[in-house]
């Protein structure tokens, strides 16, 4: 083996141009390495470590480019010398023929580099994203809002402006939407099919998209609106446009609308609309009572992918019913696992959405009061929503848990923190948890949380449910088997685990 | 040029005469003796040393590379004279945030997926690599030396070894790898940074001396960039992803931090790299100050 070496002085490459180099002269032929580095002494002392070295190299600059090659014969090394010289040339001739153009500098820029695009997602600070919105709208985009604190005003205007145009404004404050089979914000990777959604709050669309895709059948549109649009003040108004979207949308059989309850005359301007659509339609006001529709995200997704094969509504009340009765037996044994003193709920939600369904459920099925920092009528506020009070729903998602650290969606520390005090609560029957994988989420959510699982599992019963799918980075299916592994009882959704913890919890009041 | 055209000027300016030493896509470097600046376009943001350029003017300046001259009261760039008091001052001393380790740990699976192959990302998660022996030569060196360093600081600086081992190591990583800031160089610029964030000022003063020292086993653009990281400066993109730690404002943060990476070819994964390995160590309850 021979070394050849070559200096270059005053030649400054990005690191990339220069490892690319050093790549193309290793692959070539009889050359077995090479390195394309700046003069400085530690790139001397990795070139000695490896071989590469010579008396020429030791003597250059900081400032000068060092090119070496060890191979078989000199034939093969003078080759790759002049390789990497010419590689050198071209790649400083194209960095100063490239514009700035190729990188996104404003809306315009974007747009001359993508003249086709039609929708825009926003994610700047919340003062300027109402008038970065509104140059969208002008241009002709659908805009999906990830930013928050838009005024309401604002958010009016925009919505007026759209709903004149015929575009879509999805949120302010829109964490979640799925449009053409791309997950955008918070989005599980979810089977494509016939059923649209459309949601005003982000965990409640994930919940929703994946039960479904995990049902077997899939998700033409998912459209999120921010969870103000349900109020009077905005009207309703992109849940109707995006409820008119999928009325026209071909790949659309059956829509599924889910939300907080809306104020009333949004609730009854949007049942007039939905009563005029032709494709049948689900609707679930989570916690508020709606006769013969569903009860939760559970329910009202199942019922989706029933009348999206054509089947009936009554075959998933009746499956979920005997899915129930499953449930009380696996309390009862569960329940026998508890010591006299322990009698309580402690729900800690990552999500929003889950922690209004627990409430939901719980309150239709448990005598004793139950409390929540966010909590929805008949359940009373948490007076301290660090310390927990009988049964105890707790959001981790709110604003008095988020200023100053990630989303618990993102950063486990303070639930995780929360579960072992809960844990060593004599109170404690159960631990009710949400686990939301997809994009956005954590990307290993086991490793953070078996070890304290594991822990609090020892005194309690820990139950969890996991949104996502086996598509998405995370897995679903590996996330389930380490949480098992670790001592919890995992159920297929959200509302499964809240029966089976009140389950306990009634067997435990007995 | 009119000074709407100049969309900020950093505040580690200094007034000097200042000639082209370096021209890419989006940013001109400029030298006056030891003093560096860069003129850049909008898209890369404010920084200490850097006098942004707005998009429209930006190509006409490019082809010229004209001369800056930089006084008191005035910026000129070619033949216009812009009143330095009309164009936006950055101030570029990032804040001290609130410890919290899960920004670490956020920051650390952002690098770990979206960090360029190519950068100090494997630091953080090391993978199996089929390379050429200067590859893995790189990757051993820097592990072992980074190894060093981080040891050295959980183990606070109290005895004059520790210190020696330190200011070796720093020396070591200084300049290593391949580029125009070397892959080393960003990785202390970062580990400084986050110094200023979150240790007590007596260890940053310690780590500015070691890093200083440091400095001079690499290249002139380099040191610069080390001086102005151990002086608590940074661009306008990892301020804001400072500030977005504070504010709690987590979708702030992720889009800053992407900023960051944005920069260079590895420099801004490198510079997020050597900021999270020392966040994580100062944040660890074992780092002696």
């Amino acid at each position: 083996m021979i070394t050849r070496t070559k200096i270059i002085k005053g030649a400054y490459f990005d690191s990339v141009t220069l490892m690319r180099v050093g790549r193309e002269m290793t692959g070539m032929s009889g050359v077995a390495d090479a390195a394309v580095v700046m003069g400085t002494a530690a790139n001397k002392n990795i070139l000695k470590n490896s071989g590469l070295l010579t008396r020429d190299l030791a003597t250059a600059k900081d400032a000068d480019l060092l090119i070496a090659v060890k191979a078989r014969d000199a034939a093969s090394a003078e080759k790759a010398l002049a390789a990497a010289e010419s590689l050198l040339k071209q790649s400083s001739a194209v960095a100063s023929e490239t514009t700035a153009q190729e990188k996104v500098s404003s809306l315009d820029s974007a747009l001359n580099i993508l003249p086709h695009a039609n929708l825009a997602v926003i994610s700047v600070a919340g003062r300027y994203a109402g008038a970065l919105a509104m140059q969208c709208l002008q241009k002709g985009l659908h805009v999906m809002l990830f930013s928050d604190n838009v005024p309401l005003e604002q958010e009016i205007t925009l919505k007026k402006l759209a709903r004149s145009r015929g575009l879509l404004v999805m949120g302010p404050d829109c964490g979640t939407a799925i449009i053409n089979g791309a997950p955008l914000g918070f989005a599980n990777t979810v089977r494509r099919g016939p059923i649209g959604v459309v949601a005003s709050a982000g965990t409640g669309l994930q919940e929703v998209t994946c039960i479904i895709s995990n049902a077997g059948s899939g998700i033409s549109q998912a459209i999120g609106t921010g969870g103000r649009d349900v109020k009077k003040d905005v009207g309703g108004i992109m849940i109707i446009e995006a409820v008119n979207a999928l009325a026209a949308n071909a790949e659309t059989k059956v829509i599924l609308v889910v939300s907080k309850p809306p104020d009333p005359p949004v609730v009854k301007a949007l049942m007039r609309r939905l009563k005029q659509l032709q494709k049948p339609v689900v609707t679930l006001f989570l916690g508020q009572d709606t006769g013969e529709g569903p009860r939760t995200l559970e329910e009202a997704a199942l019922m989706a992918v029933e009348l999206a094969r054509g089947g009936n509504v009554e075959a998933v009340r009746h499956r979920l019913a005997e899915r129930d009765r499953d449930l009380r037996a696996r309390a009862r044994a569960l329940a026998t696992r508890c010591r006299r003193s322990q009698r309580f709920i402690r729900g800690l939600f990552c999500g929003g959405t889950f922690c209004a369904e627990a409430q939901v459920v719980l309150s239709a099925m448990l005598k004793a009061p139950i409390y929540s920092n966010v909590p929805a009528p008949p359940v009373k506020k948490l007076k301290n929503s660090l310390k927990s009070v009988a049964h105890t729903l707790v959001d981790f998602g709110e604003d008095e848990f988020t200023v100053g650290r990630p989303h618990p969606m993102i950063d486990f520390s303070l639930r995780n923190q929360r579960i072992l005090q809960e844990a060593a609560n004599p109170e404690t029957a159960v631990i009710l948890l949400d686990v939301v994988l997809g994009f956005g989420a954590h990307p290993q959510p086991a490793e953070e949380l078996t070890p304290v699982v594991r822990k609090a599992a020892r005194s309690v019963n820990v139950v969890c449910s996991v949104t996502g799918t086996d598509q998405d980075p995370q897995n679903r299916g590996a996330v389930e088997r380490a949480l098992i592994d670790a001592g919890a009882v995992v159920m297929p959704s959200n509302a499964a685990a809240c029966k089976l913890a009140t389950d306990v919890a009634k067997f435990l009041e007995k | 040029m009119r000074s709407a055209e100049i969309l900020s000027i950093g505040d580690a300016i200094t007034v000097g005469f200042y000639t082209p030493v370096g021209c890419y896509r989006r940013a001109m470097n400029y030298s006056c003796g030891s003093q560096f600046l860069a003129l850049v376009h909008e898209s890369l943001g404010a920084g200490p040393d850097r006098i942004v350029i707005a998009d429209d003017a930006w190509e006409c300046v490019r082809a010229k590379k004209p001369p800056i001259s930089v006084t008191r009261q005035h910026v000129q760039i070619a033949e216009r004279r812009c009143l330095r008091g009309l164009i936006p001052l950055y101030r570029s001393r990032i804040p001290r945030a609130r410890r919290c380790h899960g920004w670490i740990s956020a920051l650390e699976n952002l690098l770990r997926r979206e960090a360029p192959a190519e950068s100090l990302v494997f630091l953080l998660a090391p993978r199996r690599h089929d390379d050429g022996t200067f590859e893995r030569a790189f990757r051993e060196y820097m592990s072992k030396e980074v190894d060093t360093l981080m040891r050295c600081l959980i183990a606070g600086l109290r005895s004059e070894s520790v210190r020696k081992r330190a200011v070796f190591a720093a020396q070591r990583i200084a300049g290593a790898g391949r580029g125009l800031t070397p892959s080393g160089d960003d990785f202390l610029a970062g580990m400084l940074l986050a110094f200023r964030v979150w240790a007590a000022p007596a260890l940053v003063a310690a780590w500015r001396r070691i890093v200083g020292d440091a400095c001079r086993s690499t290249q002139r653009l380099s040191a610069h960039f080390l001086k102005l990281a151990a002086a608590g400066r940074s661009p306008e993109a990892l301020r804001q992803m400072i500030i977005a730690m504070r504010s709690g404002n987590s979708v702030a943060m992720v889009r800053e931090a992407r900023r960051v990476l944005d920069w260079g070819a590895t420099s801004g994964a490198d510079l997020l790299v050597g900021f999270t390995l020392a966040g994580k160590a100062l944040l660890g309850s074992d780092v002696k100050e």
